[in-house]
């Protein structure tokens, strides 16, 4: 039994800024509320928020590329927030039309935003439920209607990793969604650092203590040590613009301003 | 420069300022289309189509404001400096209207995505209120069918609601909890405690609340239990009211205190029950300990149960366990209830032995002792069988069991006895059930059958008519003749059963011969014999003139009635009427003046007295005296059992008229 009741489903919150609806603010996204647009603006007088969320974004995008390459044609993106510009499904259906996606948010209007998007898609489906209850997750019919855990898995955690506290333990979380996958799945991950900015860090924490998601930034050892039991491909877990770039002029003279490490792993 | 190299430019500068999530090559090509539409609005189409051009800028996701201020940099430098454009006059106007096409997509771009906003609200709220409602429903059905007692209380202690199952655990009518103060629920001693952790709960102090505690039955008796406690918040995260679960752990208390209490006790009266008692006699008798065990029947138990009721019933069972255990005091031994009206106590030789006799005499006058309920003084007898000294190699049961046969041969006999269980007397008891539980099987294979014999008269030697008893072909024990016969159906249910077909056999076997059949007392009480007999002449074609039944005299001198009115209405249908077992009592006499009798016969126990007679011993002057006064009165005498001519003569020459036994057949 928990503390706090819950069976009971926490109501829309559409006062509460919440992360989905800044990174989809952040993005140039309409689909936020003024408390989110305000909390966004906070961010940017600390941080280079607006690049952080694209370049970020774009890892996603480049990171599903490599893992389609791999052979990868099912994926699980958990923390997938509002469905915005480069969403996974249009990025895999674009490369293999037979390739499926599983979205999982705990944000009811990004849940709601997300099964109004995909309506129409056979290969794609969301499910509302915590990151943090991986073996809810994968045996949900939904999940399992599309993905087939006996074959490799794509499963990303882009942006996310930064809202579990140490308190919920993200590496045995990681590890319980890596015990449960096929050899040869991949994980994707990006998440919020304090190397590079460690004062503009701290006031983001201080911001997003005042959201439904507050923020939880790491080292880059902390970081890594997420990907135990993977083996991580090349470049290993490097600020965002350094993974795979697509032109070597993108990365620019200050990757470390995206605050995001991220990385691609094979499970062996 | 040409319009690749610009387009490359302007992707370049857009790509850092926001993301599209297609491919750089794609971007730049797109890019250079734009680009085209562009030069053309320079060189003649005037700067109006430049708003189609913004339109499409935004649409292909450079939607963000910054984009129209990277482009229009970007332009501005770079749409002058391309070979093909040789005018640059209408640069400002053709900006002008690329950021005016922007504006206007961006424009509607935000009023759609704000509509989709609103859309995915209304969703999302609905699906929250189904899942609420479900959500309600799923947690409604666990209440009411939760086997946990769970109650809902607000900060003050007020049962908001409470489960089923609390108040069954609890002893609480259904529904009847609720408003009532959680804190009664508490055990006093707890109270004070629960409630100041129920505070901090609320307080934040604590995040749960997990322990083992005492409640307070309705009944005012103690109830454990384990009690996990949460806080229920409202919206706006403020705590509101108290979630408790409470689990019956009375059973595990108990299982700690003393194992397994429930399963190994009799739950009226607190002693061990039969399955603890076999248990500890097992391991006396394991460990070569000399012991004796003392079954008990109560005597009578039943009057007190059914003639005051099963209260004073239940009062008189725990007095009387209470008084056993009291006797057995420091003693090493054990007292148990076995069954209903059943105890036992197996006592430890001291050094020296243990009179027996003593213990059992000691019993019967510790329970005589009267207890009172409701002013009435009730007071228990026990039948009590012993086995001293059992071997160690006895098995309990088997022990309990030959004690249960020697409870029952005594209580035949009367009450308040007690006996040692004699092993060779008991193996023959137990013989003896074993083949009269399997009659029913002999009956239904075959295996029982007639014996017919001559009813003689002893002074011409005629057969007057044929005894017919039943007999059973044993197949592993040979014949068993019908004394055995009778004897096995005393403990039987079915002597009244298979007397009726011995009754209808023997009718149809006579063959126009005079038949004589005994009867047993308890067919001779049976309401429906008059039926039967009435049943089997009709079927026979036997004359009710030469039907002659035998009824035991004990069966008529004292029954209720039955006997009696069986007998008149037999009489009357012609039926001649035998008094058997006649002889022993003067109370036999009674009988023959009082009923409609016409012949007796002598009882086997008699004939058996007179086989070498005495003329001056006092039995058989008696006999002597007794015969002809029955003769007298016109009532015929038959002798039984005549193996002898000697007999046969000794018996004519008292008077008796008629004889069966060896020496006729």
């Amino acid at each position: 039994m928990t503390e706090s009741s819950s069976w009971v489903p926490e109501g829309v919150n559409t006062e509460l800024p919440s992360a989905a609806r800044v990174y989809d603010y952040l993005l140039g996204g309409g689909h936020n509320f003024p408390g989110d647009r305000a909390l966004a603006e906070e961010l940017v007088r600390l941080l280079p928020a607006r690049d952080m969320s694209r370049l970020n974004r774009a890892f996603l995008r480049r990171a599903v590329l490599h893992l389609l390459d791999a052979g990868i044609t099912q994926f699980l993106d958990l923390g997938s927030g509002i469905p915005t510009v480069g969403n996974v499904h249009e990025i895999a259906l674009a490369a293999d039309p037979t390739a499926r996606v599983v979205y999982v948010d705990y944000e009811p209007v990004a849940v709601a935003h997300s099964e109004m998007l995909l309506r129409e898609v056979p290969n794609a489906d969301v499910l509302r439920a915590d990151m943090r209850e991986p073996e809810k997750i994968l045996r949900a019919p939904r999940v399992r209607e599309l993905i087939d855990l006996s074959a490799p898995l794509g499963l990303l955690m882009v942006g996310v990793a930064q809202f579990i506290p140490d308190d919920d333990d993200p590496w045995a979380l990681v590890a319980r969604y890596r015990d449960a996958l096929a050899p040869g799945s991949h994980l994707a991950l990006s998440a919020f650092t304090w190397d590079n900015a460690p004062e503009g860090m701290a006031g983001a924490v201080e911001v997003f203590r005042h959201s439904q998601d507050p923020i939880f930034p790491r080292t880059h050892q902390e970081i890594l040590r997420l990907f135990d039991g993977f083996e991580l491909v090349e470049p290993g877990l490097v600020y965002t613009p350094l993974w795979r770039p697509e032109r070597a002029e993108d990365v620019g003279d200050n990757a470390a301003r995206s605050n995001l490490y991220a990385g691609v792993a094979r499970k062996t | 420069m040409d319009r690749a190299e610009l387009a490359i430019r302007w992707a370049a500068a857009l790509t850092q300022v926001a993301y599209v999530a297609r491919d750089r090559d794609v971007i730049e090509r797109e890019l250079a289309d734009l680009l085209g539409a562009l030069v053309a609005c320079l060189r003649a189409d005037g700067p109006d189509e430049a708003t189609g051009v913004g339109r499409a800028l935004a649409e292909s996701g450079f939607h963000q404001p910054v984009c129209v201020r990277v482009s229009i940099d970007v332009l501005s430098s770079g749409l002058p400096r391309l070979t093909e454009v040789d005018d640059a006059t209408r640069l400002p106007g053709v900006l002008a209207a690329l950021a005016a096409g922007f504006a206007d997509a961006t424009r509607r771009r935000l009023f759609a995505e704000q509509q989709d906003l609103r859309d995915a609200l209304v969703h999302a709220r609905n699906t929250v209120e189904r899942d609420l409602r479900a959500s309600e429903a799923r947690f409604g059905e666990v209440f009411t069918t939760s086997a946990l007692g769970m109650v809902i209380s607000d900060l003050g202690g007020g049962v908001a609601r409470a489960n089923e199952a609390l108040e069954e655990m609890l002893g609480y009518k259904p529904g009847t909890l609720f408003r009532k103060r959680l804190d009664d629920l508490f055990h006093p001693q707890d109270r004070a405690y629960l409630r100041t952790r129920y505070d901090e709960l609320a307080d934040g102090v604590g995040h749960q609340l997990d322990e083992r505690t005492r409640f307070l039955r309705a009944d005012g008796e103690t109830q454990w239990v384990r009690v996990a406690v949460s806080v229920l918040r409202d919206r706006d995260d403020l705590p509101d009211h108290h979630v408790t679960m409470v689990q019956d752990i009375s059973d595990l208390h108990l299982l700690e205190h003393h194992i397994s209490h429930q399963g190994t006790h009799d739950p009226l009266t607190g002693l061990p029950n039969r399955q603890a008692f076999v248990g500890r006699l097992e391991e006396a008798l394991g460990t070569g300990q000399e012991v004796s065990v003392l079954h008990l029947g109560l005597d009578d138990f039943a009057v007190t149960n059914d003639g005051i009721g099963r209260a004073a019933g239940d009062h008189l069972l725990r007095e009387v366990a209470a008084r056993l255990t009291q006797l057995l005091g420091e003693q090493p031994g054990i007292v148990a209830r076995l069954a209903g009206d059943e105890f036992a106590m197996m006592l430890e030789h001291p050094p020296g032995g243990l009179d027996v006799g003593g213990v059992a005499t000691e019993i019967n006058d510790v329970l005589s002792e009267p207890t009172y309920v409701d002013g009435q003084g009730i007071a228990a007898w026990a039948t009590i069988a012993v086995v001293s000294l059992p071997s160690a190699d006895t098995k309990p049961d088997e022990l309990l069991r030959a004690t249960d046969i020697a409870l029952r041969k005594l209580k035949q006999r009367g009450r308040r006895q007690w006996c040692v269980v004699d092993p060779v007397q008991n193996q023959l008891y137990r013989e003896q059930y074993r083949l009269a539980a399997t009659i029913p099987g002999a009956w239904e294979n075959g295996e029982l059958g007639l014996e017919l014999r001559p009813v003689v008269a002893l002074a011409e030697r005629t057969v007057v008519a044929t005894e017919a008893l039943l007999r059973w072909e044993h197949p592993e024990y040979g014949v068993l003749g019908p004394q055995r016969c009778a004897e096995l159906l005393l403990d039987t249910g079915l002597s009244v059963l298979l007397g009726h077909w011995v009754l209808g056999q023997a009718a149809a076997a006579v063959e126009g011969s005079a038949l004589y059949l005994e009867l047993s007392a308890e067919q001779v009480a049976d309401p429906d014999l008059v039926m039967q007999v009435r049943r089997v002449l009709g079927e026979s074609g036997l004359d009710a003139d030469r039907l002659e039944l035998g009824m035991p005299v004990c069966s008529l001198s004292i029954g209720d009635g039955v006997a009696e009115d069986n007998l008149g209405v037999l009489v009357d249908l012609g039926v001649r009427t035998v008094l058997t077992d006649f002889g022993h009592t003067r109370g036999d006499l009674a009988c023959l003046e009082d009923l409609p009798i016409h012949s007796v016969r002598m009882s086997g126990a008699v004939v058996s007295r007179v086989v070498r007679p005495d003329p001056a011993a006092l039995f058989t002057r008696s006999v002597a005296g007794l015969v002809p006064m029955v003769r007298e009165v016109g009532i015929s005498v038959l002798v039984p059992g005549i193996s002898t001519e000697e007999q046969a003569k000794w018996w004519m020459g008292v008077g008796a008229d008629l004889g069966t036994g060896p020496l006729f057949s």
